[in-house]
């Protein structure tokens, strides 16, 4: 698997505090990656360096093996889309047409940027809220259109800030059902989440291997695991100063805080 | 009713503004050749590029409130024009007023300092428009000082100007205006697809592809270049571009590919009934136009005000 984003020893200071501190990741194409730690570690942040929405104060970005300052802002928008925690377009626009308009990076006519944001409308389920102005949408509807304004972008990776925020149980799992599958075509995925459980709605059901987390802390990468190893109970009970146990539910197997006895 | 309906009714507004001085031979022509059309051409210019700059500026601060003016602009060009009328008073300079050339400077000088910050890497959006206010307080204040020590008959003309003017216009500055209004209006509406990616946030506009500091760099200086020349003919006309693009939005939706082209039409027509209205409201005088567009603008702002609550309510 060759590397699509890479992150070698970057840094970041701000007013002088230490938002993150010789950060290594690598995200292969078509690999889907976690990043789980506690508010302040520094996981947003370091998706907006990645993003070239922050410059960083040391180490390189890499993307497809090119530094990410070579790249142009469409070129880059080609690799990478955003999904950020709060998608927030406060105008009566509709949805389509909002849509649309992430598809700045292609050079195509404004109907045929209609037409794909459209399909991407019907992929996620939600082509009935096409004429409906955006600024009438539910916090859930909303997330919903703003992940499909990222397959309108039709970027090779989605970066995620916490994709199911303001979503009940229902469609938290839908938007992990729709991540995985776009996973499955072979978009690669780099997910900033609290909730690790969720990761099992990647791989239900599929023979995929499971996601890779990486654990951060006070701005440092404090473990990385794949999905469903044992030891993660005692990585994350570290990194959030609980206690994790894996728990079966039924077929399958999740990481809950507990009291300890 | 449609986005052509609707263009092709503000059009027929706009050619009415014509219609009561329909050239009858002899003097009648001379009026209507002479003076109605370029004045009529003149407020169609104006009121145009300050109803796309102020769609423009809105769609770029992401704020409902921003104006052609909040770059400093109209700040800068009074301040300009001041100094022009206390220092060398009535003179000339090929041909136009001394002042005309003083307030398309300073109208230039000041934003360009706004747009300079606007280009400075860690800059947000919202710092832009508090340095544009800022310096608009600052031109402001500068103004008054020079007020102050000018002389009467100075003090006067600055107000006059100050009150946004669309008579004595001739062809001269009809043709003065229109290369610069026109190439504001196309540099600004060459960045339509990116102002449009705009309407999702900044940082999501960059995620997307938008170059963000290059628009911003190119729509404020291409709306700082159209305003200044308007403010600089004409004097300040208030409230052209904070209504315009509000009545398009509510009329029509905010879709960027509606409301741009349209606040620029409808800023045009919007501007020419006002004119109308400002030559036929008082017998055997004319109004300044800036006190129409004010007084039929802010009513209707607080009528806006009042309905968008109407409707979130719902």
């Amino acid at each position: 698997m060759s590397t699509l984003l890479a992150a070698r020893g970057l840094s970041l200071t701000r007013g002088g505090a230490r938002i993150l501190d010789a950060v290594d990741l690598e995200v292969g194409a078509g690999e889907a990656v976690a990043i789980v730690g506690p508010s302040g570690a520094g996981k947003s942040s370091l998706a907006r360096c990645l993003l070239g929405l922050i410059a960083p104060s040391g180490g390189r970005i890499e993307i497809d093996g090119r530094p990410l300052n070579q790249l142009t802002a469409r070129r880059r928008a080609g690799y990478l889309a955003w999904l950020p925690q709060l998608p927030s377009p406060g105008e009566p626009i509709a949805v389509v047409e909002f849509l649309a308009a992430a598809r700045f990076r292609f050079d195509e006519p404004w109907a045929a940027s209609r037409a794909r944001a459209l399909e991407a409308l019907q992929a996620c389920g939600i082509g009935a809220l096409a004429e409906q102005a955006v600024d009438s949408l539910s916090g859930g509807e909303l997330q919903r259109v703003a992940l499909a304004g990222l397959m309108a972008q039709d970027a090779r990776a989605f970066v995620l800030d916490e994709p199911s925020n303001h979503l009940d149980p229902r469609r938290q799992r839908d938007t992990y059902r729709l991540l995985a599958e776009q996973w499955r075509a072979g978009r690669a995925l780099l997910i900033i989440t609290h909730d690790v459980n969720l990761l099992a709605e990647l791989v239900a059901g599929t023979g995929s291997p499971a996601p890779r987390v990486v654990g951060m802390r006070a701005g440092r990468v404090a473990f990385e695991r794949r999905f469903g190893e044992a030891a993660m109970a005692e990585d994350l009970s570290a990194l959030f100063g609980m206690h994790y146990r894996w728990v079966e539910v039924g077929a399958r197997a999740l990481l809950l805080p507990v009291e300890r006895g | 009713m449609n986005a052509r309906a609707w263009s092709a009714l503000v059009l027929a507004l706009a050619v009415l503004g014509l219609a009561p001085w329909l050239p009858a031979g002899g003097w009648d022509e001379f009026v209507f050749w002479q003076l109605r059309v370029p004045r009529t051409l003149m407020a169609f210019l104006v009121g145009a590029t300050m109803g796309l700059a102020g769609a423009v500026y809105q769609s770029l601060f992401a704020n409902p409130l921003a104006t052609p003016d909040t770059l400093g602009t109209t700040a800068g060009a009074a301040l300009g024009a001041l100094a022009a009328l206390v220092l060398f008073g009535q003179q000339q300079w090929v041909g136009l007023p001394l002042a005309v050339a003083f307030a398309f400077a300073g109208a230039l000088l000041v934003t360009a300092i706004v747009v300079t910050i606007a280009l400075h890497g860690r800059a947000r959006i919202n710092d832009v428009l508090l340095a544009g206010i800022a310096i608009s307080l600052a031109a402001g204040a500068l103004a008054s000082g020079l007020q102050f020590t000018a002389d009467l008959m100075s003090t006067f003309q600055a107000v006059r100007w100050s009150l946004g003017n669309l008579a004595q216009v001739g062809y001269q500055k009809v043709l003065l205006l229109a290369p610069l209004a026109a190439a504001a209006a196309a540099l600004m509406l060459r960045n339509l697809r990116a102002l449009a990616a705009l309407a999702a946030g900044e940082e999501q506009a960059h995620a997307q592809g938008v170059d963000v500091r290059r628009v911003r760099g190119l729509t404020l200086g291409a709306g700082a270049l159209g305003v200044g020349a308007c403010v600089a003919l004409c004097g300040p006309i208030a409230f052209v571009g904070l209504i315009v693009p509000h009545l398009v939005r509510l009329a029509l939706g905010a879709s960027r590919r509606v409301l741009l082209p349209l606040a620029w039409l409808w800023g045009g027509a919007f501007l020419v009934v006002c004119d109308v209205v400002s030559r036929v409201v008082l017998p055997q005088r004319e109004l300044p136009v800036g006190v129409i567009t004010a007084a039929l603008g802010a009513p209707l702002l607080v009528w806006l005000i009042a309905h968008q609550g109407r409707r979130r309510q719902r």
